[in-house]
This record gives C-alpha cells, structure tokens and sequence, in this order.
C-alpha cells in the first residue's frame, strides 16, 4: 500500500469517530498533499520563531521596544512593563496595555500570523487614528527574544472573557517540528466586560536586567518619540484629533516622571547657539535656514542638487558648542553631559525613532569621521547638535526599516538622505563659525580669529571630545593594531558595544580628564583672583572718581578758606570795639565759629595740598627725610589740636627711595596716619603718641610707622594688608580727616611698597608703642658717600 | 594821615573791610567790576593812594558780561598807563589773589610781573592782615616819598635816606643809573622794591643779619644794632624792616675784628654775648647741625643760616650787580625742599647736586 493511499485511510478513520483528532486529520491532509509530486510548497521549521525572535532582534532593548510600539499600535494610551526577578537569569516580564485587545480572530489570524500584512494593510490605528509603527507583522517575536515562555493574554471590551494563550519558546519551538504542528491552548477566562487591553507575561527571562539595563531601556523609551518637544514642531507628522497620549510605565515609575527631568532639558535647547532648520520639499528642492540669535544670523541657503529619492521630510536640530561664550551661563559640563547623553541627529519614523541614527556610537552624517579627520574645522561632531529627522511612511516610502530593527536599509534613497542633510547641516554650522569670525577650513590662510584665545580646559574638553566621539570601528581597528595579542583584557567584542573603548583610548580619555581637572583647578583659581582683582579695580575707580569730587570739593575749601578767615578777622576787630559787657558773648562765638571753620580747613588744605603733590607725574628720587618733614608741617596743626605727640626720625639723613611719585609716599604716610588716628581714639589713650623711623636696611629703605593705639590683633597681622580688609567699621569714623574705613588703605599701602619691590609687614612695636606698621621699598641706588 | 585806596574783585569784598579794619592809616573801598576802561578811568581819576586787584575778574557772569571779562593785569596796565603819562597821580597797585590763582594763571604770565608792586595770597591776607596792612600802607608813603623828589633826577637818590659820601658809595651806576631813567614812580619803586629791598646786597633782611652774625635769633641783639644806626630807614622801610650791609659791615669788623663770616657761629655768638650781654644763640648748621660752622648767608629755601661749604648757588637772572647772590643749603637740597620751592639751583653747582643728594652726614635727620 502506498504511503499516499495508507494516509487516506487513517484519515478516513479519524473522520469517522465521534470524536476525530482534527490536528491529526489536520497534519495527515498536509503529509498527503505534500507527497503529491505535481507540486511543492514551503513549510515552516519551528525553530523558525527562534530566528524572528533572538537571532533577528539584537539587543534586548530593542526587542522591548517593539512591544511597546505595538502597544501604541494597538490604541493604548498606557503600557505598564514590570520586570521582577531581573536582575537575575529567569526573571519574569510582565507588558500590560490598555489597548483595543485582540478576538481570537486576530490572535490567530494577525497575531499568530508570521509576517501579517495586518499593519500594512491598515496602516492606520482604529480608535485614535494613530499612524502604526509596525509593519511587518514580526515585531511581537521579540517576545522570545526576552525570555523562554509567554502567557499572552488579551481583553476586547464588550467580551466577558478574555483570551489566554502559553507559549514554550524553547520547549515546544524545536527545531526539525513543523511550525503548523505546534499548536498553543487557547483558555477563556472571566474578565469585567469593559476591560480591555493586552497583557505579555514573559517568563524565564534569557538576560539579566542590571540598572544600567533598565536606564538604557528609559532612554529607549523616552527616545521611542523625540524627547524635545521643543524639535517636534512641524517635523512632526501628528494625528490632528485627540490623542490622550501614550504613558510607559517602568517598574512603577512613568514617564511623565521620568520626562520631569527631561523638561528641564527641554529648556535646555533654548541655550543653542543656532537653530538649523531644514528639508526637502514635494519637488526635491532643499533648503536649510540658520538663525543664531546670539550671533545675530539669520541666513537661507538653497541646496543646490534636486533631491529626488528621499521624498519630502523636515529636519531640526539645535546647535551647541561647549564653550561658555557660546553656551549664555549655562553651565559647561552640564552641557556636555547632555551633548554626550542626547546629542547627535536621529531619524524618527511615523513619530518614532529608528535606532541607531543618533545613537552615541552612530555617525551617519559622518560628522565624528570628518572632525577627527579635520576635514571639519569647526565644532561639529554628533554631540553638537540635537536634532531629528522626520521621516513618515506615506511621504517616504523608499525607506524600509531593516528586519532587525536595526536602521534603514540602506539603499539609494538613504545614500541621498545622508548627503543632503549633512550637506545642508554643514552649511548651516560653517556658516556659524563665519559669523562667530572663526576660521572655516583649513585654506582660510592667514585667517585672524577675532575670538579670545581658548581656556586650557576648552582645548582638553574639544581632545576628549574629538578621541571620545571618534567611531567604534576606528577605535577597535586601533586598538587590534595595538593590542597585545596574548593581554587579558577583555576584547571589545567581549564587551556591550557603547563602552567598548580600547584601552589605550580609555587611559587617554583618563589622562585628560585628569589634566581637564587640574586646568579647571587652575583656571578657577585664576578667575577667582580676576574676580577680586576686578572687584579692587572697581574699588579704585570709585574711590578715583570720589578722588575728583574731593579734588573740587578742596579746592573749593581752600578758596572760602580766606575768605572766611578774612570775615573771620573782620569780626574780631568788630567785636574788640564794642562796648564791654557787649562784646564778651559775641567774642565767644566768634572764637567758636573760629574754632569749627578751622577744622574744616585742616580737611581743605590736606586735600589741596594732596591734590598739588599728585599733579607731578615724574617718577624720582623721594628723600624720606623731606617726604616726612613736609608731611610734619602739614598736619602739625592737626596733631597738635589731636594732642598728638609726632616724634620722627631718619637714618641716614639722605635715605632716599627709588624713583617713586612723590605723592605715592605721602599716601602712605596719610594712611598710616588715619589708621594710628582712628585706633589711638578708639583705645581711649592719653598721650597720644606717633612715631615715624625710617632707616635703611641693605637695598631697602624701611619707615617705620608706630602709634599706642588698639594694636593689631593677633591672627590679623597678614589680613590687615587684603582688600576690603577693615576694623575701622567699629572704631570711631566722626574725624573729619581720618574718616571711615573703606577697607582698601592698607591694601593701597601693600601695592605700593610691592610695586618698588618692598613689602609692608607687622613688627613688634618700640616700648610704648603698641603698633608697629613696617613699609619697605628700595632704596635709591645711587652712590653714597 | 590815612591813605584811601580801592579793592576790586568780582567776589571777595571782605578784604576792602580787613585791610581798613585792623588800624589806623589806610581806607580801602570795595569797588565792583565794570568795564575795564571806564573802571580805570573812574579809578585814577579818583587819584587812590593804592589799588588792590584779584587776578581773576571773570568768575562772576552777575557782575560782568563774560565777553567783555578781564583780568587784573589788565585793568593794572591801563592804570600804569594813565600814571606813565600823569607821574605825578602815580600809585602803587597790588596784587590780591588765592594761591591757586597765582600759581596757574599769574605766575606762568611774564608781561604781569612788573604791574604789580607785591603780590599777595588771599590767605596770607586774612590771617595776618596786620602785617599786609603795613606794607600798603608803607607802599603808599613809599610813591609819595618818590613822587616828592621825582623832579630832581639824582635827587631820587635821596629815597633811601643817605646823604654825602655814605650815599655816593652805596649809590652804585646800576642803581644809579636805573632810578633816574625811570620813567614813571612806579617803576622806580620797582628797582627799589625788587632789586633792594627783596636782595640781599646793600639791605640786608633779619635772617640774613643773623646768618652774618651767625646767630639763630636777631632779637636779642636787635637793640644793639638799632642803637648803632644800622637799621634801615629809607622808602619802604615801614613795610619791610632792613639793615645797611655796608653800615652792619664797618660796625661787624669794629666788633669781632676781622670779617664775621671768617669766624665760626659758636665764636661770634661769644663775642656778641660778651661785648654785649645779649644772650644770643650761635647758629645751627642745617647739614650737620653743628655751630662750628661760618655762618654767611639766609637760605633762599628755608632762611636758616647757612654756611658756603655746605650750600649751592641759587639761579637768579634778574640779580643786580649790587646784590649778593643768593644760595641754597644742602640741607634743602637734599631733602628736595628747593624743588617745592621752584628755585633752581645754578649751572655752575648742578653737579654738585647729585652729590648732596647722596652725601651722609654727621648726626640723624629727626624731629
């Protein structure tokens, strides 16, 4: 009997029990039309679904996110994944939506269906009309790729029973099975009628799940649709009805929350320097537009080719360069971080991104090759932009993602993609760097930048960049081209691809990231020093142009001076003609008015005097002996009026500084005097007493300047020379001439005896004395007798 | 008798009363600004005796239009002018300015310097109002003491006080010659003001009596000197107190019996204490401060005594050839006093400057 003739008749036995085995009848009609030698068919190996699921999905990301697009396909408006048990092998996931669910219609027509052209042929989602990111009907493998089993269960509201279907990837998908030979128990379970939606319980989990697992899926996630919302704009091909959104939640945690800190980032585009904007329209024309509020660009280019494979799309990206005078206060590191985390430009399909474009180790435009090839001159890798391109199905139909997920095919219509929009993308950032007058390429000879000169820390950080943005390819061929074949460390294939840098290259980005630190030490530290050193400088034009007022302020002092002293001498001839009795009271307040008019003109004549010893500019000479003889006589009055006993002394007579103002030593003089006055007042001390030595020690002349006031504190001796450096504030500041303090008397002391190579120290003070200010300055080389 | 004169400044009024309030003898009005011409016109028409002048008259807009301002000089030259041709109306005009003023604007205008008769400061006047008061007044007796005699050529001579020989011998040509070419008593009081009274030669001012008796006051031997006639007595003498250097000579050769300036300070101070119980001080050296030294001349920085070895000469072009030369101690010029000073030392000493400058010295510089 032929094997043909012996199928027919265990099929017509089956038939005719009451209860036949209709998968054996089933199998049995397949064998015998099979073994019909007029024709042949293809059949399905089941250890095909092996292959759709972990061989054709390459990261478990990936696959993770096929079923979460399938969700958004499916009308959910939340999908809620909850992982348990992953951070060890044989975990569970579980992939809950709130979807239109599936009839077992669909679960055997579409979702048992291996490349269904379900998607394809209603590209459109039922209820909100959402354009599906599916298409070719194997994006649901991934579920295999996740683990060994799957419980598949699936509500349609308005049913009071929802569907469950197990699946035993490994178990039951052997390969030498015919796929039409595994069959998976459909179960009927009570569920409220308005539930609806599709849960993917995934069990036995193939990989762990670590933190930095669980982060890339976030990112994944929150990449599945562009993160800034800012780019979306017209880029964008939206529903025009409403959409209540589309939520994952993670592990108990959302997206709305996770996207919080994202806002923030969202903020963050405003600091680009540029906004390029760009596209191809219905006739292949491409345009790109630039605009650079910061450096006041605003230009439009037309490409100069017809595109005429891409079809229309939109591109949008901000432009960043890490420099703080490109960045508006925003922080440097902060941006880079984010240049590192987000940068680069990504293509999003139908609403969706498409990996890898824009991932850190993706350099489709080739920008990262150029840069480091410097064939890019200007700041331009990936990093520095954060941008998107948006493809959609309808519009752009030449591009097909691969099956892998993976990218788009790369046919003639992504070749034409590439090139137009790193062209456009290129015109834009040179036209940048042209506005910021930074030289464009390498044949600008002669090219004078107009910028600053770049901090060492900006000349590491574009290093780093440039060695760290530089493609994996590159630095695995480095790195085989140097490796020691018999090293133990782990080869690059051994490791996830993003940190798969050679170990030269990541002991370089080390050392740089060492010399960054030190340089950013440095710099701050000298920023600090600017900082106070402007702070000071800000100080001295204050108190130069308070120096104007007082120049007029004597000098109109001085000129009443006579004339109230002759009013003055007028009235005291008046009075001493008046008959007694008369005359007394007034010849008091005429003494009184004396008395006051006389102080004011104490403060006058210092000033005028001052201002007439600043009028030279010639730098000389100082005879210490004159300097402090004159600056006796000047406020001989004063002191004496203060009960101000001023001793002084010079030794030898002739010591004499190096060229200096003359006014310069006079300032110091006042200074110390001031400070003495104010300190003598506030000690309560009677006498008062002054004293001025100066001698000269090797090439220096030292003047000594000691009072008994409060003294100096201890601790305080070296903080008394700093800027804005006072005590004066307590003490009492109602002397006309010896005033408040601003801090900045003694600091003006310190500059002047470093700037002739000197120096003002505390001393211990002479018997008597409390306070013993030394002020050192060179003395006049001259020969000495 | 009382001299009445006129004050006129764009601001300060005050002065007119000072200068009239403080004595007896002179009457100063305050007189507002108005147009130069007629301002000087009414001025010597007036016949004043003085006329004090600010060197600023434009620092008013209220008291005269800005365009037709000018300053004192102006205003005294239209007056000299008037006395060019009316000798006999000629009077003395002053100078009354803030130091500022002096210094910024009349110094650095040579064509002023022989307008004014003195120049003083604002504040020199209200603070010792007497003294300036003396002078003016001097100053007018002074122009009535030459107008008197203004006929008489040679007789002009007679302004000083001398007769006979005493007079040929101190009457040299220069001096001679210049007072009886004057043209006007304004100028005659010029070369006598300037080139006697402010020179040490044939007057000798207290400081530098004392530097050639080489002593460190005057006083107490001032009644000594006044006895022996040696006090000058001549026109302006009210002003300006002076001694005869030829009569102080004939009486200083009688008392230490040679040349005082060959004799030590502490030497001379013992004569003079024992010859005459006066109780003098010897002076002090300003370099070194020793009294050991032969004190010869007043400093024309400090007008201390000083002694030629220690000393450089002072710059003086308009020195006549009567008047000794002035100079200038170490001590001023090692502590840069004569730079402030603004007299230059001579070419003839310029290099020894920079030797002083580094010279050490016996004893410390101290207060």
């Amino acid at each position: 009997m032929s094997e043909q003739k012996k199928l027919r008749e265990i099929i017509s036995e089956e038939l005719g029990k009451d209860l036949p085995d209709w998968h054996l009848i089933e199998k049995l009609s397949r064998s015998e039309v099979d073994s019909n030698d007029d024709s042949v068919r293809f059949s399905v190996d089941a250890g095909h679904i092996q292959r759709l699921g972990l061989e054709l999905v390459a990261k478990q990301e990936t696959a993770l996110a096929e079923l979460i697009k399938n969700a958004y396909d499916a009308d959910a408006s939340q999908v809620v994944v909850t992982f348990k048990d992953h951070d060890r092998l044989g975990g569970q996931l579980t992939i809950e939506d709130n979807g239109l669910g599936m009839t077992l219609e669909v679960v055997r027509d579409s979702w048992m269906r291996l490349s269904t052209a379900h998607k394809q042929t209603q590209p459109i989602s039922p209820r909100y009309q959402r354009l599906r990111a599916g298409r070719k009907g194997i994006g649901r493998f991934a579920v295999q790729r996740l683990g060994k089993t799957l419980i598949l269960e699936t509500e349609v509201s308005g049913n009071e029973t929802g569907l469950r279907v197990s699946f035993d990837w490994d178990g039951h998908f052997e390969s030498g099975q015919d796929l039409n030979d595994i069959f998976n128990q459909v179960e009927q379970y009570q569920k409220p009628v308005e539930r609806e939606g599709t849960r993917l319980r995934i069990g036995l989990l193939r990989e762990t799940w670590s933190e930095a697992a669980l982060n890339r899926v976030w990112k994944m996630i929150l990449s599945l649709q562009s993160p800034f919302a800012e780019l979306v704009g017209d880029a964008m091909v939206l529903p025009e009805y409403v959409d209540p959104g589309f939520e994952v939640q993670l592990n108990g945690e959302s997206t709305r929350q996770r996207k919080t800190t994202l806002g923030i980032e969202s903020g963050f585009l405003q600091h680009a320097l540029a906004t390029i904007t760009g596209g191809v329209d219905a006739n292949g024309t491409a345009t790109v537009r630039v605009v650079s509020k910061k450096t006041g660009l605003d230009d439009t280019h037309t490409y100069e080719k017809k595109v005429v494979l891409t079809g229309p799309f939109l591109f949008n990206a901000r432009y960043f360069i890490y420099l703080p005078d490109a960045l508006s206060g925003l922080s440097v590191p902060l941006a880079r971080e984010m240049g590192a985390e987000y940068g680069g430009i990504r293509i999003y399909r139908n609403g969706f991104r498409v990996a890898p474009y824009g991932e850190r180790s993706d350099d489709w435009l080739r920008l990262d090759r150029d840069t480091s090839r410097r064939v890019i001159i200007v700041p331009a890798n990936n990093v520095n932009f954060f941008g998107q391109v948006s493809l959609s199905r309808e519009e752009n139909p030449n591009f097909e993602e691969t099956s892998s997920r993976e990218g788009l095919i790369e046919n003639e219509a992504f070749e034409e993609l590439r090139s137009v929009v790193r062209a456009l993308l290129e015109w834009a950032f040179l036209r940048v760097a042209s506005s910021r007058g930074r030289k464009q390429t390498t044949s600008q000879k002669g090219f004078v930048s107009t910028v600053r000169p770049r901090k060492p820390s900006e000349i590491i950080d574009t290093l780093y960049t440039s060695i760290e943005a530089t493609p994996l390819e590159d630095k695995i061929a480095a790195k085989h081209e140097s490796t020691d074949e018999h090293s133990d460390a782990p080869q690059p294939s051994d490791l996830p691809a993003p940190l798969a840098k050679p170990r030269e290259v990541v002991a370089a980005l080390q050392a740089l990231e060492q010399a960054r630190d030190e340089a950013i030490r440095w710099e701050t530290e000298v920023e600090l020093r600017e900082a106070a050193s402007l702070q000071y400088e800000e100080m001295l034009r204050i108190l130069s142009s308070l120096g104007l007022s007082i120049s007029v302020f004597g000098h109109e002092i001085k000129g009443i001076r006579s004339s109230v002293s002759a009013h003055l001498a007028v009235l005291d001839d008046q009075v001493s003609g008046l008959p007694a009795g008369v005359k007394e009271p007034l010849a008091v307040t005429a003494s009184g008015l004396k008395g006051v008019t006389s102080r004011m003109f104490d403060l006058g004549g210092y000033i005028a005097g001052l201002m007439s010893s600043t009028e030279s500019r010639e730098l000389q000479p100082i005879s210490v002996k004159g300097a402090i003889e004159r600056f006796h006589q000047q406020f001989s009055q004063y002191l004496d009026r203060q009960k101000i006993k001023f001793e002084w002394d010079v030794v030898p007579a002739h010591l004499r500084t190096i060229e200096m103002h003359a006014s310069e030593l006079d300032s110091v003089l006042l200074n110390f005097l001031t400070n003495s006055i104010k300190s003598m007042k506030a000690a309560k001390v009677m006498p008062r007493m002054i004293r001025v030595s100066a001698r000269e020690d090797g090439e220096l002349v030292v003047l000594s300047f000691e009072d008994n006031g409060l003294g100096i504190a201890e601790g305080n001796e070296h903080r008394i020379f700093d800027a804005f450096y006072t005590t004066a504030v307590n003490l009492d500041s109602d002397d006309g001439l010896a005033g408040p303090g601003t801090g900045l008397g003694l600091k003006i002391v310190s500059d002047i005896a470093t700037s002739y190579g000197g120096d003002v120290t505390v001393e211990s003070p002479s018997a008597g004395y409390t306070c013993n200010i030394e002020f050192r300055v060179r003395a006049d080389g001259a020969r000495k007798e | 008798m009382s001299y009445n004169g006129f004050f006129v400044d764009d601001l300060d009024e005050i002065y007119a009363t000072l200068l009239s309030s403080v004595g007896d003898g002179l009457a100063i009005k305050y007189r507002p600004l108005d147009e130069a011409a007629s301002l000087a016109g009414e001025l010597f028409n007036s016949h004043p005796d003085i006329v004090a002048v600010d060197f600023r008259l434009d620092e008013n807009p209220e008291m005269i239009d800005p365009n037709k301002a000018y300053n004192g000089s102006g205003l005294a030259q239209l007056l000299r002018d008037k006395a060019a041709a009316s000798p006999e109306y000629d009077f003395p005009i002053v100078l009354i300015s803030a130091e500022d003023k002096l210094e910024r604007f009349y110094r650095p205008d040579g064509t002023a310097h022989d307008l004014f008769d003195r120049i003083y400061k604002k504040d020199e006047v209200a603070e010792s109002p007497k003294p300036v008061r003396a002078q003016l007044i001097s100053l007018c007796k002074g122009y009535e003491d030459i107008k008197a005699v203004w006929r008489g050529g040679l007789e002009r001579l007679s302004v000083f006080g001398l007769y006979g020989e005493e007079l040929t011998a101190i009457a040299n040509q220069e001096l001679r010659a210049a007072l009886i070419s004057a043209g006007a008593p304004h100028i005659a009081a010029s070369i006598i003001l300037k080139g006697v009274i402010d020179r040490p030669g044939l007057l000798l001012s207290d400081n530098e009596l004392s530097a050639r008796l080489g002593i460190a006051d005057l006083r107490p031997i001032e009644s000594v000197l006044v006895d022996r006639q040696i006090q000058y007595q001549g026109v302006f003498s009210g002003g300006w107190r002076r001694w005869w250097a030829h009569r102080f000579d004939d009486w200083a050769r009688t008392v230490f019996g040679a040349r005082p300036t060959t004799m030590t300070g502490s030497a001379r101070a013992n004569v003079l204490n024992e010859n005459f119980g006066a109780n003098v001080k010897a002076a002090v050296s300003t370099w070194n401060k020793s009294s050991d030294e032969r004190f010869a001349f007043s400093c024309a920085v400090c007008e201390r005594p000083g002694e030629i070895r220690h000393s450089v000469a002072a710059f003086d072009p308009y020195a006549p050839k009567h008047s000794h030369r002035k100079r200038i101690c170490w001590d001023c010029v090692q502590t840069g006093r004569y730079v402030q000073a603004k007299i230059e030392v001579d070419d003839v000493d310029a290099n020894l400057v920079e030797d002083v400058m580094t010279k050490s010295r016996d004893g410390d510089a101290n207060s």
